[in-house]
C-alpha cells in the first residue's frame, strides 16, 4: 500500500528555498501585471509612484512597489463599480459572491470573488488543514453561522476539498452543537479559541460533560485570534478537549496565508506557494530577513483575481524563525505566529504593550477564568490599567494571593503595575467570533 | 522530490486538458450550461496549474 503523503502538495511544500523564491517571484510578477493591468485602482496608485510592472526585475525591486493600506480599500469603494469600488480586476457580472471584513478596526471593506477565486480560497484553506491532519476520514464541525464574513467558509470548503465530511453547525446553539458533535463522532473541529473554551465550559456547567472523555474531537483548528500560539491559551484548550490544537492565520484580504504543522515546532509556516510575506521594520521601514527581529508584515496574495492583494499593510506583527522545521517544508517558519498588531500595540506608562503578553499571563492561572477584560484610561496625566478577571467557583477565599501573584506575573511578562478587580462569576461579557478584551479608553484609543 | 520528466508530462496533459476545455468553451458558447461548467473546469484547471504547471516552468527555467 503506497504510503499517505504528509503534504497537501508536495511539489511544492518540499522545493529547495531558492526555487522556491524564483516560484513566488515569477508568480508575483504575474499578480503584479494582473492588478496593473485589470484595477484602475491599482494602476492609478502605481502610476502616483512613478512605477511599471516592467520596473520590477528582480526580488529586491518588490519593495519599490507602494504598500496598499487599508484605509486605500476603503475610500475606493466610494467610486464605482458599486460597492466594491474600482480595485474590481473583473467586470462586475462575474463577481460570485460578496464578503466583507469584521470591522474590528473600522469601516467594514467588502470583497468580492469569482468562482475561481472561492476555488483559490479554499485551495489555501486545504494546504492548512492538511498540514494540521485533516485527512478523508475525519468528519469536522463547524460550529458557525456561515454569513457575511469569510470565516469558515475557505474551511468549509477546503476540508471538503480534502475529502473530509464537513457538518455545519451553524444555526444550533452552543449545546446543541455540542450534542451533535457527539451523536455524530465528529473527530475535528474549526474555532476561535475563545469559543473552544467557551465550549468545553458549557459542557462542563450545562450539560454535565468532559469534552475530552465524551467527544472524540481529535483535533481543532483555531482562527481569528491569537491564542492558539499563546502557549498558555494553547495548553488550556488541549488540556480542556484532550485533543491536538492548531493555529492557523488568514485574513479576508489575503486568504489563510499559514499554519500549523503537526510537528509544532513552536511557530507557523507561511505558505510560501500563494503568499509572499515580507516583514517591514516598523520604525526605518527596512525589509527584514533575519530571524528574531519583529516587524510588520506586507503580504501579497498570489493569483487573486477580482481583487487583488498586492503588498497589503497588514499591521501584523511577526517575525521569522531560526528554526528548521524538521517535518520537512521549506516554507519559512514564523516564530509563535502573530505577536501583536501594529496598531494594537500601545504605549501605557511610556511602555509598549501587546495585549497577547497579558493573555499569555492569564491563562497561565487555572484559578482564573478564560473571560477576562483589560481596560486603559487616564487617572489625570497617568495611565491606569485595569484588569477584570473572574475566579473559578470555589476559588474566592485565594482572592488576594491569586491577585498578588498575577500581579507580579504580569509585572515581570510587561513591565506594568495593573489594578486586579474580581467579578462575579458569569458577568464579564462571552464571545463566540473575535474577542474584544482590551479597552483603551484613553483620548485617541481603541475602545 | 519528483522527478522533472514526470513533471513535465504533467505539465504538458493539463495544457491539453486546458485546451480541450477552451476548445469546449468555444463550441458551446450561448448554451448557459456549457459556459457554467467549462467556467468551472477552467478555474480547476487553473488551480492545477498554480500548482504542477509553474513548478514545472521554474524547473525548467533554471536548469
Amino acid at each position: 500500500m503506497e504510503q499517505e503523503s504528509p503534504y497537501w502538495n508536495s511539489l511544492i511544500e518540499t522545493l529547495p528555498p531558492e526555487k522556491l523564491r524564483n516560484l513566488q517571484f515569477m508568480k508575483f510578477k504575474r499578480t503584479l501585471d494582473w492588478a496593473y493591468q485589470k484595477s484602475p485602482f491599482y494602476q492609478r496608485v502605481y502610476k502616483e509612484a512613478g512605477l511599471e510592472p516592467g520596473d520590477i526585475k528582480t526580488f529586491d525591486d518588490i519593495k519599490l512597489i507602494p504598500k496598499i493600506e487599508k484605509g486605500m480599500m476603503r475610500e475606493t469603494q466610494e467610486r464605482d463599480p458599486f460597492p466594491y469600488g474600482d480595485i474590481l480586476s473583473v467586470p462586475v457580472q462575474d463577481v460570485t459572491t460578496f464578503r466583507q471584513t469584521s470591522g474590528t478596526t473600522g469601516t467594514p471593506v467588502y470583497h468580492a470573488e469569482t468562482w475561481q477565486d472561492l476555488d483559490w480560497y479554499s485551495e489555501s484553506w486545504a494546504y492548512v488543514l492538511y498540514a494540521h491532519g485533516y485527512r478523508k476520514t475525519d468528519r469536522v464541525f463547524v460550529p458557525f453561522g456561515y454569513n457575511i464574513f469569510v470565516a469558515f467558509w475557505g474551511g468549509h470548503f477546503g476540508a471538503e476539498k480534502i475529502g473530509c465530511e464537513v457538518v455545519p453547525g451553524g444555526v444550533l446553539d452552543t449545546k446543541a452543537r455540542i450534542l451533535k458533535m457527539q451523536e455524530l463522532q465528529c473527530t475535528a473541529l474549526m474555532a476561535t479559541p475563545t469559543y473552544v473554551l467557551g465550549m468545553a465550559d458549557t459542557a462542563k456547567k450545562s450539560l454535565n460533560m468532559d469534552v475530552s472523555k465524551d467527544l472524540n474531537i481529535q483535533k481543532i483548528t483555531c482562527a481569528g485570534e491569537p491564542g492558539a500560539s499563546i502557549p498558555t491559551t494553547k495548553k488550556r484548550m488541549e488540556d480542556a478537549w484532550g485533543a491536538k490544537v492548531y493555529d492557523h492565520i488568514g485574513a479576508t484580504e489575503s486568504g489563510a496565508w499559514s499554519f500549523e504543522c503537526m510537528k509544532q515546532p513552536g511557530g507557523l509556516h507561511v505558505n510560501e506557494a500563494f503568499y509572499l510575506v515580507e516583514i517591514e521594520d516598523i520604525n526605518t521601514g527596512e525589509m527584514i530577513n533575519e530571524a528574531g527581529k519583529s516587524g510588520k508584515m506586507i503580504i501579497t496574495a498570489f493569483d487573486r483575481c477580482a481583487k487583488p492583494c498586492v503588498r497589503f499593510d497588514s499591521k501584523d506583527v511577526i517575525k521569522w524563525s531560526e528554526y528548521q522545521c524538521d517535518c520537512g517544508r521549506t516554507f519559512r517558519l514564523m516564530d509563535g505566529g502573530v505577536i501583536g498588531r501594529a496598531d494594537d500595540i500601545t504605549k501605557v506608562k511610556g511602555v509598549l504593550l501587546a495585549p497577547t503578553a497579558i493573555e499569555e499571563v492569564v491563562r497561565g492561572f487555572p484559578e482564573v477564568e478564560d473571560e477576562y477584560e483589560v481596560v486603559v484610561t487616564k487617572k489625570g496625566e497617568i495611565d491606569d490599567i485595569l484588569l477584570r478577571i473572574e475566579l473559578t467557583p470555589g476559588k474566592e477565599q485565594e482572592s488576594d494571593a491569586i491577585i498578588a501573584r498575577l500581579k507580579d506575573q504580569l509585572r515581570i511578562k510587561t513591565n506594568l503595575g495593573y489594578r486586579i478587580e474580581v467579578e462575579s462569576f458569569g458577568s464579564l461579557p462571552r464571545f463566540e467570533l473575535k474577542a474584544k478584551r482590551f479597552k483603551d479608553l484613553r483620548k485617541g484609543g481603541q475602545r | 522530490m519528483i522527478d522533472n520528466k514526470r513533471l513535465e508530462n504533467m505539465a504538458e496533459e493539463i495544457q491539453k486538458i486546458r485546451n480541450s476545455a477552451e476548445l469546449l468553451r468555444d463550441m458551446g458558447k450561448g448554451i448557459e450550461t456549457v459556459e457554467c461548467y467549462v467556467g468551472r473546469i477552467l478555474s480547476n484547471i487553473r488551480l492545477l496549474e498554480m500548482n504542477v504547471t509553474d513548478v514545472a516552468k521554474i524547473i525548467e527555467q533554471h536548469n
